[in-house]
C-alpha cells in the first residue's frame, strides 16, 4: 500500500495563498481550535470567538503574505487571531458592547474535567476585559510583559500588576464556586 | 527555636504577589528569585500561591473549544462570492519594542476611484488605498464597478458613499449609538436644489431633487419607504428604500441607473447579512450577487440618499448631541461595503432658505476625515441645508430645502 504523506503546513500555505480553497480548508481543519481557543479565552464569549475566526479564516490567503515562515504556521495563526481579537474587543468597548453570553462550551473529557473547565471558563470570562486579557496572553498565549504592553498600550509595569490582579481575582471566583 | 541560616527579615516578610507571580511565571531573577526560593520552604501560603498560579495557568491552556463547522462553510462560500478581509499587520512578538499603531479591525481597504462629489455625498478621501485587483472569483473587481454614491448622491444628506470600512483611527471620539425613533417620521414630499458654489456665489446651474416618505408595511411589519430621485440629472438614478418604522434599519433597498453603466442594484438585509444583486444594462452583464455580512458592532446601519431625512426626524437633537451610523455601500466589492459618519451639534442658527425661515441645530457630519456642515430644523428634525466643501479654492456645493408637505 502506497502512503502518500499529507500536505505540510508550508505547502498547504503556499497553495493557500495562491487562492487553493481545499488548502484553506485543511489548514482550518489543522489550526481553527486553537485559533477558536485562544479567541474564546481572551473574548469570554463562544459567539464572539466564532466571530472572531471567521475573520481570521476569510483574511488569512492575504494574511500569508506576509507569513514569513518564522515559527510554526499554528503559532503564526494564533498570534494573528490574538490581534484580531484584541482590535475587536478594543473597537466594542469603545461602543459600549459587552458580549451577549459568556458561557463556556469547553471540549469534555470527563464530568470531573467538565465541570473544572466550565468553572475556570466562567471565572476567567466573568474576569474585566483588562485583566483577562493580560492573563489569556501571558499565562496562556505565552506572550512576554513586554509584548503584552506593546499589543495593549499599557506600562509593562501595569501588564505585570494586571496579572498579578488576575490571578488573585480568579483564585477568589474559582474558590467560591466550589 | 529559630534556625540560625534562615535570616530573620525572611521569616517574617513575604515576597509581594508581583514577585511571586514573576517566579511563578519563569521571569524572577537575580536577587528576587533567590529569596523566593529561600522564602518558599518556610512558608505554605506562598508556596499555595505559586502553585495556583502555575495550576490554573495551565488549565487555562487546556481549554479548548470545537470550532463550528458552519464558519468554514460561510468563509469558503464569502470567499468564492469574492470578499476580502485584511488583517491586522502589526506582530509585536516579532518586533516587542515596537508599539503597534492604533487601529481598529480594518475590514476591507479602501476603494479605488476618487468619486465626483454629489451634492452632499460621499466624502473625498485623498487617502484611499487602491487594490481593486485582489479580488476576483465572479467580483465585479474592475474598474466599472460602481461604488455607492458618485455623482449620483444627490439627495444624501448624510454621505451614502461607502469606501470600505473603518477608518484608520475614528474621526472622533467613538459616540454611543444615537437613539432612534422611526415613528417621529412624517410621510410626505420633500424637494431639494443643489448648486454649486465658488467663493459663495453659484458658479453653475441649480439640479432639482425629490424625496418621497410613504408609510408601508413589509413583510407584515410597519416600514417606511422612502423614494430619492434626481430630476433632470443626466444619469437619472432613482432609489426606493424600506426601512423599518420603528427602529429605521434598512429592510431592502433598490436603486436603477446607477453610474454609467445603468447598474440596478437590489439589496436585502436580513439579520446581519446583506444578500441581493447587481447587474449592468448598458451594456447587459449577468447579475453579479452579493453576500456580506454586516458587522454587529457598526451599527445602527443606514442606506440610501434619504435616509438623513428619516433620521434627523427620528432623533432628538440638543447642544451637546452627538452620534454614529454606518452608511452602506453597494457591497458589491468588499470595500463598499459601509463607512462610518460622525455627527456632532456644534451651534444654534436660524437659516433662510426658499421654504422659508428655520431655527436650526448646526452639525458637522465627518466620515474618512471629511467635513460637512448640516442645518437641522430644531421644530421636527428636517435637513434644510447642507454645504459641502467639495473641493479647494472656494469650491464648495449647497444643498437646500425648497418645498416640503404641509
Amino acid at each position: 500500500m502506497r502512503v502518500i504523506p499529507l500536505p505540510s503546513d508550508a505547502e498547504l500555505a503556499a497553495q493557500t495563498r495562491r487562492g487553493d480553497q481545499d488548502a484553506l480548508a485543511a489548514l482550518y481543519e489543522r489550526h481553527a481550535a486553537a485559533a477558536m481557543a485562544a479567541a474564546y479565552r481572551l473574548t469570554g464569549s463562544a459567539h464572539d470567538a466564532e466571530d472572531v475566526l471567521h475573520d481570521v479564516f476569510l483574511g488569512l490567503p492575504e494574511a500569508l503574505q506576509r507569513y514569513e515562515e518564522r515559527g510554526t504556521l499554528g503559532a503564526w495563526i494564533r498570534r494573528l487571531t490574538v490581534r484580531v481579537t484584541l482590535n475587536r474587543m478594543r473597537a466594542e468597548r469603545r461602543r459600549g458592547e459587552v458580549p451577549l453570553d459568556a458561557a463556556p462550551e469547553p471540549a469534555l473529557r470527563s464530568e470531573a474535567d467538565a465541570l473544572a473547565a466550565a468553572a475556570l471558563g466562567g471565572a476567567l470570562a466573568s474576569l474585566p476585559y483588562t485583566l483577562r486579557a493580560v492573563f489569556v496572553l501571558k499565562a496562556v498565549e505565552g506572550y512576554s510583559h513586554a509584548e503584552i504592553a506593546a499589543l495593549l498600550e499599557i506600562s509593562v509595569a501595569a501588564s505585570e500588576a494586571r496579572l498579578s490582579r488576575a490571578v488573585k481575582a480568579l483564585h477568589r471566583l474559582l474558590r467560591s464556586s466550589r | 527555636m529559630i534556625a540560625p541560616s534562615i535570616p530573620l527579615l525572611t521569616r517574617f516578610t513575604h515576597p509581594t504577589a508581583r514577585t511571586l507571580q514573576r517566579y511563578a511565571d519563569g521571569d524572577a531573577v537575580g536577587r528576587d528569585r533567590a529569596r523566593v526560593i529561600r522564602h518558599l520552604p518556610s512558608c505554605q501560603r506562598c508556596r499555595d500561591r505559586v502553585a495556583f498560579s502555575r495550576d490554573v495557568a495551565a488549565a487555562a491552556r487546556a481549554l479548548t473549544a470545537p470550532p463550528p463547522r458552519e464558519t468554514l462553510a460561510r468563509v469558503l462560500a464569502e470567499r468564492a462570492l469574492g470578499e476580502r478581509l485584511i488583517l491586522p499587520a502589526d506582530d509585536p512578538k516579532a518586533s516587542a519594542a515596537r508599539r503597534p499603531r492604533r487601529s481598529v479591525l480594518t475590514v476591507g481597504l479602501a476603494a479605488a476611484s476618487a468619486l465626483a462629489i454629489g451634492f452632499l455625498g460621499p466624502f473625498r478621501s485623498a487617502t484611499w488605498d487602491d487594490a481593486p485587483s485582489r479580488e476576483g472569483n465572479g467580483a465585479i473587481a474592475d474598474d466599472s464597478a460602481p461604488v455607492a454614491g458618485g455623482a449620483f448622491t444627490l439627495l444624501g444628506l448624510l454621505p451614502s458613499a461607502a469606501y470600505a470600512q473603518e477608518p484608520t483611527a475614528p474621526s472622533v471620539a467613538e459616540p454611543r449609538p444615537p437613539l432612534i425613533n422611526g415613528r417621529r417620521v412624517r410621510p410626505g414630499r420633500w424637494e431639494f436644489t443643489v448648486t454649486p458654489l465658488k467663493d459663495g456665489r453659484p458658479s453653475g446651474p441649480a439640479e432639482r431633487g425629490t424625496i418621497v416618505v410613504e408609510s408601508t408595511t413589509y413583510l407584515g411589519a410597519p416600514a417606511w419607504r422612502a423614494r430619492d430621485a434626481w430630476l433632470g440629472h443626466p444619469e437619472d438614478m432613482d432609489e426606493t428604500t424600506v426601512f423599518d418604522a420603528g427602529s429605521l434599519r434598512p429592510l431592502h433597498r433598490l436603486a436603477r441607473n446607477v453610474s454609467y453603466s445603468k447598474f440596478t442594484v437590489e439589496q436585502h438585509f436580513v439579520g446581519d447579512t446583506l444578500v441581493g444583486s447587481m447587474q449592468a444594462t448598458k451594456p447587459p452583464r449577468p447579475a453579479q450577487r452579493l453576500a456580506r455580512r454586516l458587522p454587529r458592532g457598526a451599527r445602527p446601519y443606514g442606506a440610501g440618499d434619504a435616509f438623513g431625512l428619516l433620521f434627523f426626524q427620528s432623533v432628538l437633537l440638543h447642544p451637546a448631541w452627538q452620534g454614529r451610523v454606518s452608511m452602506l455601500g453597494w457591497g458589491a466589492v468588499a470595500n463598499d461595503l459601509y463607512y462610518p459618519v460622525d455627527m456632532r451639534v456644534d451651534g444654534e442658527e436660524t437659516v433662510t432658505v426658499p421654504a422659508g425661515s428655520f431655527a436650526c441645530w448646526r452639525l458637522t457630519v465627518t466620515a474618512r476625515g471629511h467635513r460637512k456642515r448640516l442645518w437641522v430644523r430644531k421644530a421636527d428634525g428636517t435637513p434644510i441645508r447642507t454645504r459641502d466643501p467639495s473641493g479647494g479654492g472656494g469650491a464648495s456645493d449647497e444643498v437646500v430645502l425648497v418645498a416640503e408637505p404641509r
